[in-house]
């Protein structure tokens, strides 16, 4: 008997696919019936999806690699080696598509919905009333809208849960009153297109900045955070000290951590240890252990740190990222940076001295990034992933064309274009071992003029909504 | 010491911390105790039994990877890059022995050398096409001409994902 790769039995070839790299896997399964029957299998995915992916610390789902069918697993483990190996690639060409969301008002605000298998986008617009739709991500169509009468929204919270019912929360202004909706995307029949049905309600004037399953989190302008149970109407008060030099101390964001809630303010990070909650009258008020000012910045950005299929709890131990974007303080300077703060957690000997704290302020600048280029900011939203890749917009740059536009001048002069572009980097991590920050994309965008951003860090997608109501998607 | 048959009715005397190695062999003298009656292995030749022989000496007193060895993220991960020089020069043998030795690696349970094996076959494939891979293992192509390039769409690694 000739021994050759195809009689191996079952087991062997294992061993043989295991090793393989996907590509390898996929040239090597069209050699034969036999292979191509054999690399079909849920088990061989499974495997190079646990050798080729989670422990090569490539972004990829939090579910077990055994909850997927054995075609979803195929299909989302290509994927993720694609994404892995582009983003060790020098630079990252994305693949571009664009449509029309709005009836010419601008998009105000653009996410990606973790939940339902990643396959939902939302855009906020407003034409007289606010409105929410719901796209399909992969054909870009409609799925469905909601609008409800005589409403503007102010903000939205979508769900970083990936299975819980509810979606997201928004607050509503109606001419008499101020609530907070949380909303789930349901079907009324299984063939029936989704919609949108609102399963809780809570009248406050707080903003909804962050939802995690069923816990909410709603901030005011000043100083006061609310972190509320939709589900229970348990909730905990957090304050943080109030900045008297500050008229608004808008929260852009508030993360749950390990242990601890962080609220991102204006130019301030507080920490609270993860408060109890409790109902009506028993709930108290909590106040942060540590706080951090990065002083007058653009926008502040926390990053949870990347799954581990070590350690399902995931957050223990590991430190937090800081993406910070400067305002410099001097106007006349031609540069602006990106910075990446590390918080680490306390080492063991600190813990008993401060009851609930967990990580050890203040936190520390790891890496900087100076982009020689300065403008108008329209979109500050940015966003870093726990992989440690992130997006941001650059402005179109001032110093070649902002000041000298041609429709101030009436005399015909040749201005030299600019435009505003989008910078995908990858900091040092999993994702990039070359120990310093590296920009991997700089896409232009040609005249549409940004107005926010979405980053999807495991599918490798970012949304873009634009002042003309266009939504562009990039993927890796 | 330990003696072994072959298929091919050939008798090794191998020491008892060698021949361990094989996991196999390891709970079967565990189960029977000291003993002088020779074990046959059926599915091994004697060509085949010298080289795996030869690798168990070399790495006598290793610490067997354990059961739970996926737990460990750096093990694995240095498990999955490469295979170390003596290994390689060991496995630098004909396609029919490398196949035999990954067989025999299997049924005696050596996982080591199982994983020296595969990522030998591994490396073989290594960016290669199809027709490469066909040819490199005298693999018969048994799809029709349509199948076969519904399969080429499916599985090409564009950019395109």
């Amino acid at each position: 008997m000739y021994l050759s790769l195809d009689s191996l039995d079952d087991d062997t070839l294992l061993g043989v696919f295991s090793a393989l790299t996907v590509p390898d896997v996929l040239n090597l399964r069209q050699t034969c019936r036999r292979l191509l029957s054999f690399s079909s299998q849920q088990i061989v995915w499974q495997n190079i999806g646990s050798s080729q992916i989670l422990q090569q610390g490539i972004p990829f789902s939090k579910k077990p690699l055994s909850s997927f069918s054995v075609r979803d697993l195929e299909e989302r483990v290509r994927r993720a080696y694609h994404l892995g190996e582009a983003w060790k690639a020098p630079s990252i060409t994305f693949r571009t598509s664009s449509f029309a969301a709005s009836r010419g008002g601008p998009i105000q605000d653009i996410h990606f919905i973790p939940g339902y298998d990643r396959k939902w986008l939302i855009t906020v617009s407003q034409g007289i009333w606010s409105m929410i739709t719901l796209w399909d991500r992969r054909d870009l169509t409609r799925v469905t809208s909601w609008s409800p009468e005589k409403a503007v929204f102010s903000n939205l919270a979508v769900n970083t849960s990936e299975d819980c019912e509810a979606t997201l929360a928004v607050s509503l202004h109606r001419y008499d009153s101020v609530v907070v909706e949380i909303l789930a995307i349901t079907s009324t029949a299984p063939d029936s297109p989704p919609g949108f049905e609102c399963v809780a309600r809570l009248n406050t004037l707080r903003q909804p900045i962050a939802m995690v399953g069923s816990l909410v989190a709603l901030a005011d302008d000043e100083a006061e955070t609310i972190i509320w149970n939709w589900k229970t109407q348990e909730y905990a008060v957090l304050q943080s000290p109030v900045e008297a030099d500050l008229w608004r101390n808008k929260c852009t964001q508030i993360v749950f951590a390990y242990k601890t809630i962080l609220v991102v303010r204006a130019r301030s990070v507080h920490a609270f240890a993860e408060p109890k909650l409790a109902s009506h009258p028993n709930t108290c008020v909590h106040y942060p252990y540590a706080q951090s000012t990065f002083g007058w910045v653009d926008g502040i950005f926390v990053s949870n740190p990347p799954f581990s299929p070590k350690d399902p709890t995931r957050m223990e131990g590991q430190p937090l990222s800081i993406l910070v974007r400067t305002k410099n303080d001097d106007p006349w300077s031609s540069t602006f940076k990106i910075q990446l703060w590390t918080l680490s957690p306390m080492t063991s000997s600190y813990q008993t001295t401060v009851d609930g704290a967990y990580y050890n302020f203040p936190p520390s600048m790891t890496k900087e990034i100076v982009t020689p280029r300065r403008g108008a900011l329209r979109c500050t939203d940015m966003v870093l992933g726990p992989y440690g890749t992130a997006v941001w917009v650059q402005p179109e740059d001032y110093s070649v064309a902002g000041l000298i536009s041609s429709n101030v001048h009436l005399q015909n002069m040749p201005v030299p274009q600019s435009h505003e572009t989008l910078v995908a980097a990858a900091f040092p991590g999993l994702l990039n071992t070359q120990g310093e920050p590296q920009v991997k994309s700089s896409w232009k965008n040609c005249g549409k003029n940004w107005t926010c951003l979405d980053y999807d860090e495991e599918r490798g997608c970012v949304a873009l909504g634009s002042a003309a109501g266009a939504v562009t998607i990039l993927d890796i | 010491m330990v003696h072994l048959v072959t298929s091919d009715n050939v008798e090794f005397v191998v020491d008892k911390e060698v021949v361990e190695r094989s996991v196999l062999i390891k709970n079967m003298l565990e189960d029977v105790g000291e003993t002088d009656q020779s074990i046959p292995l059926a599915n091994v030749s004697s060509a085949v039994l010298r080289k795996v022989i030869e690798y168990c000496e070399h790495h006598r007193g290793e610490p067997l990877p354990s059961a739970d060895a996926d737990q460990n993220q750096d093990e694995t991960r240095k498990r999955t890059t490469d295979i170390s020089e003596w290994d390689q020069k060991f496995i630098t043998v004909d396609q029919e022995m490398l196949f035999e030795i990954i067989l025999a690696a299997n049924y005696l349970d050596i996982k080591s050398l199982l994983d020296v094996g595969c990522k030998t076959v591994a490396n073989m494939i290594k960016g290669k096409t199809p027709d490469e891979i066909r040819r490199l293992f005298n693999i018969v192509n048994d799809f029709t001409p349509e199948e076969e390039a519904q399969i080429k769409k499916e599985n090409e690694w564009a950019e395109d994902r």
